[in-house]
């Protein structure tokens, strides 16, 4: 992880992700872009494989193997409430590099 | 407006010559095929219609579904044939509509590109103009939405834009017909291929290999030569193919060469080129519209005070302690009903029916009705918590209360994912234990692991209800507040001290997409929040079920001479026996009868039938022999509470914005008798010290089952061991303190 944000778009968004968790708003000041150029660049990285989903999904991890799964209230929820981004080891590497 | 000079990254200067050969093949046609290209939502089909008007022929494209428009028109004494292309964000196709627009522009030889902008959202639109840059066509801009960006506050200075891309721009409000007239006159007489972006000298110099090998072959367009190197280089799986398809397996081949060759650089050409893009983009977005602060929306200015690094989380509590009071209040009437005259009434008609059959309508009387009646008594309290809880999430405020407990769960060395199955865990322990596994890291699962059963989960809302209503029937919902809370600080505090003992942190962040704030309906909120108390009833006919009728069975078996089944007392019976003799390890914490500490037992195989167990014990014996009760009394005597429960629930609610200080707390109308028997069992002090214990020590049997499935039976064991320790250590400090206090 680098110490100081690179000056590069991509990767001060990737900088800023490692660092701590955000939302696209507080990211999007604190890189001076907007929210929806902060979407059009998580697309790029995520179809590149830099970032990638962290929620878990349903029937995903959290449900599959439960045992409770059947009378458990949070089993059919057909969204996940949240939606996380997360580095990729491609995107780590990228930053690496960066420093 | 002047806008300042951009710096970085250097443009590419378009070769004149090659310029000016596309510019007169533009001029020369017959017939301009001019294609128009946009981000998806920037008013391209407005603009189109307004464009073609009657023309306008609508089809498919060739294979798909997606909707093709085109038309043939007259323009200036000039045939031009307008083709509408699907919306897309980038050229790099994730959606068949961008695949279809990047292949349009390959195979439709198209003289000019009309790029429509939003003018409100420029820096993530220009990322697609600086892509069809790389097309090498002649390009003019239709700067589109121009009224809106100024309702939201974004001036974009049209000249430098055209100035800084290199190309014609033209303000339209396509809706309105505004400036639609010029837009074709720009496409047609003034495009040019503009700035284009330049890429790092070793990316150029791979791009520059790979276009002259392009030259003079046929099949592919002399104005895409770049733009396939550049996708070459991209790694593009579908050009690739397409490339191998049509016998330029060759020209792949170069291109992994290219790649090997930056690699050993440590260049990644896919990210390398995105980067100088997005440089551009922004350098242009700020440059051209320098105060493109646009106005906070209704969710920024929420989100400001929801998530204020220092009143986010006093009005998270603020509202949970909302939450709690609004459920006590409604709710407490019908928890009196049901735990009350309708158990009665059951235990009426049960002891009526069953009059011939002693042993059984003892097992229905005295365990079944008292013990899971019990626990049913609390639907309703659950029923309306539910609701509370639903509107908060399909609201969109827990996904915030979610991120606030993150960057809480960060300042202690957790990973920015561990929130994830630490919330799922005030539902139920057993599938957050199981959404661990999201956590990379082996450390910050088992960490994970260890503090999430400190997070309360709805089993135990009931023990806190019947305590909070016995013994502090004015501040109950404020107490049953206090354990969640508490549970959550003592989750942190043994986060903070393992992370710097046993499970050291690595680091890591994310990024978490927040739903915008929205009223959710009351279609909506029902639903979800039926569906938890059904599934709270299920675990209710059966674990509770089964487990209440094992504890009836060691009630009934004898433990001294003398004493036969079922007509044993029950401080003698098996259960009594085996619960005395533990009894001894709770007396420091204040609660050694051998009735509460029988009900903890039971407890690790579900905590609501801790509840269970207690009505069972201090109620089944009165419960025994109750009054034989016929059909029709049976209903008018349910459907007389029944209106006083609803009467009762409907008055109370002005109270809950009341302080509890204010002896305004409905729960103090509590009058189970399980509520009364515990009043009279326990004192405030072992009562406090009791729900402690209740909180803290392992939630049930099936959480263990997960931590031993998922880390190990040492791992799942250790973590019982420890946190019977720390509760036992809570419950203590807590019974001293509120001792000396109250």
């Amino acid at each position: 992880m680098t110490a100081h944000p690179p000056s590069s778009p991509l990767g001060a968004l990737l900088h800023a992700i490692g660092i701590q968790p955000r939302t696209p708003d507080e990211l999007a000041r604190a890189l001076g872009s907007t929210p929806d150029a902060l979407s059009g660049m998580l697309r790029t990285l995520r179809s590149g494989g830099y970032v990638q989903d962290a929620t878990p999904q349903q029937d995903g991890c959290a449900c599959g193997p439960c045992a409770l799964k059947s009378m458990c209230r949070n089993a059919d929820s057909a969204e996940p409430a949240l939606h996380l981004l997360r580095l990729t080891p491609r995107g780590e590497t990228y930053l690496r590099r960066l420093s | 407006m002047t806008a300042p000079a951009v710096t970085r990254p250097p443009t590419l200067i378009p070769d004149e010559a090659a310029c000016a050969d596309t510019l007169a093949r533009l001029k020369a046609a017959r017939e301009p095929r001019v294609v128009v290209v946009g981000n998806p939502n920037v008013g391209k089909t407005t603009l189109i219609n307004a464009l073609a008007g009657t023309n306008l022929k609508v089809g498919n494209w060739s294979g798909v579904t997606v909707e093709k428009r085109e038309a043939h028109l007259n323009h200036a004494g000039r045939r031009v044939h307008l083709l509408d292309l699907p919306g897309a964000y980038s050229l790099s196709p994730h959606t068949p509509e961008e695949l279809i627009t990047r292949t349009a522009l390959l195979d439709e030889a198209p003289d000019a590109v009309l790029n429509v902008l939003d003018a409100g959202n420029l820096e993530r639109n220009l990322y697609l103009t600086l892509q069809l840059m790389d097309y090498r066509l002649p390009v003019a801009v239709a700067l589109n939405l121009v009224d809106e960006a100024r309702e939201k506050g974004v001036q974009v200075d049209s000249r430098a834009l055209s100035r800084l891309l290199g190309v014609p721009v033209v303000e339209t409000v396509a809706s309105r017909a505004r400036g639609t007239d010029t837009v074709l006159d720009s496409a047609l007489g003034h495009a040019t291929l503009g700035i284009g972006v330049r890429y790092p000298e070793a990316i150029e110099r791979a791009v520059e290999a790979l276009s002259t090998r392009m030259v003079g072959v046929d099949t592919l367009p002399p104005h895409a030569h770049r733009y396939l190197a550049l996708t070459l280089l991209e790694g593009d799986p579908s050009v690739r193919g397409r490339l191998n398809a049509t016998g330029h397996a060759a020209l792949v081949q170069a291109a992994n060469a290219q790649l090997l060759e930056l690699d050993t650089q440590g260049l990644d050409p896919l990210i390398e080129i995105a980067e100088a893009r997005y440089a551009l983009a922004g350098d242009i977005a700020r440059a051209a519209a320098p105060q493109a602060q646009a106005r906070r929306t209704v969710t920024e200015r929420l989100d400001a005070l929801a998530l204020h690094p220092w009143l986010g989380i006093p009005l998270f509590l603020a509202l949970v302690l909302l939450v709690f009071r609004l459920t006590f209040t409604v709710a407490a009437p019908f928890v009196d009903l049901i735990g009350g005259p309708l158990q009665d009434t059951l235990t009426g008609w049960a002891s009526a029916a069953l009059s011939w059959f002693p042993l059984a309508r003892d097992l229905v009387t005295g365990a079944i009705i008292p013990g899971v009646g019990t626990v049913l008594s609390f639907l309703p309290t659950l029923l309306v918590l539910y609701l509370a809880m639903s509107f908060l999430e399909d609201s969109g405020y827990m996904a915030r209360a979610a991120f606030l407990m993150d960057r809480a769960m960060r300042s202690v060395g957790l990973d920015g994912r561990a929130f994830i199955p630490l919330i799922l865990g005030f539902g139920c322990n057993v599938p957050a234990v199981y959404a661990t596994r999201t956590l990379e890291r082996r450390s910050d699962r088992l960490l994970v692991s260890m503090i999430l059963p400190f997070m309360s989960c709805s089993a135990r809302l009931p023990v806190y209800v019947v305590f909070a209503a016995a013994l502090f029937p004015r501040q109950a919902s404020l107490l049953v507040w206090a354990m969640y809370t508490l549970g959550m600080l003592v989750a942190l505090a043994f986060a903070f001290v393992l992370r710097r003992t046993s499970y050291p942190a690595e680091g890591s962040g994310v990024l978490l997409e927040l739903p915008p704030y929205r009223f959710p309906t009351a279609q909506v909120l029902w639903k979800h929040a039926w569906r938890r108390t059904a599934s709270f009833a299920r675990r209710a006919r059966t674990t509770v079920l089964a487990t209440v009728a094992g504890v009836w069975l060691l009630l009934a078996i004898p433990a001294v001479s003398g004493a036969s089944f079922a007509t044993v007392a029950p401080q003698d019976s098996l259960f009594g026996r085996v619960s005395q003799a533990m009894s001894p390890i709770f007396a420091p914490l204040g609660f050694g009868t051998w009735q509460a500490t029988g009900a903890l037992v039971p407890g690790f195989i579900a905590k609501e039938v801790v509840v269970g167990t207690l009505g069972q014990i201090y109620l089944g014996e009165q419960a025994a022999r109750p009054a034989a009760l016929g059909l029709v009394d049976g209903v008018v005597q349910a459907g007389r509470a029944t209106w006083d429960a609803v009467v009762a629930s409907v008055s109370a609610i002005p109270t809950i914005l009341a302080l509890p200080s204010l002896n305004a707390d409905a729960t103090g109308d509590l009058n189970t008798p399980l509520a009364t028997a515990l009043a009279r069992a326990f004192t405030p002090a072992s009562g406090l010290s009791y729900l402690v214990f209740v909180l803290l020590y392992t939630p049930c049997i099936a959480t263990v089952g997960a931590l031993a499935q998922e880390h190990g039976r040492r791992f799942a064991w250790t973590t019982v061991a420890y946190q019977l320790a720390t509760a036992w250590v809570a419950a203590f400090l807590v019974y001293l303190i509120a001792r000396a206090v109250l």
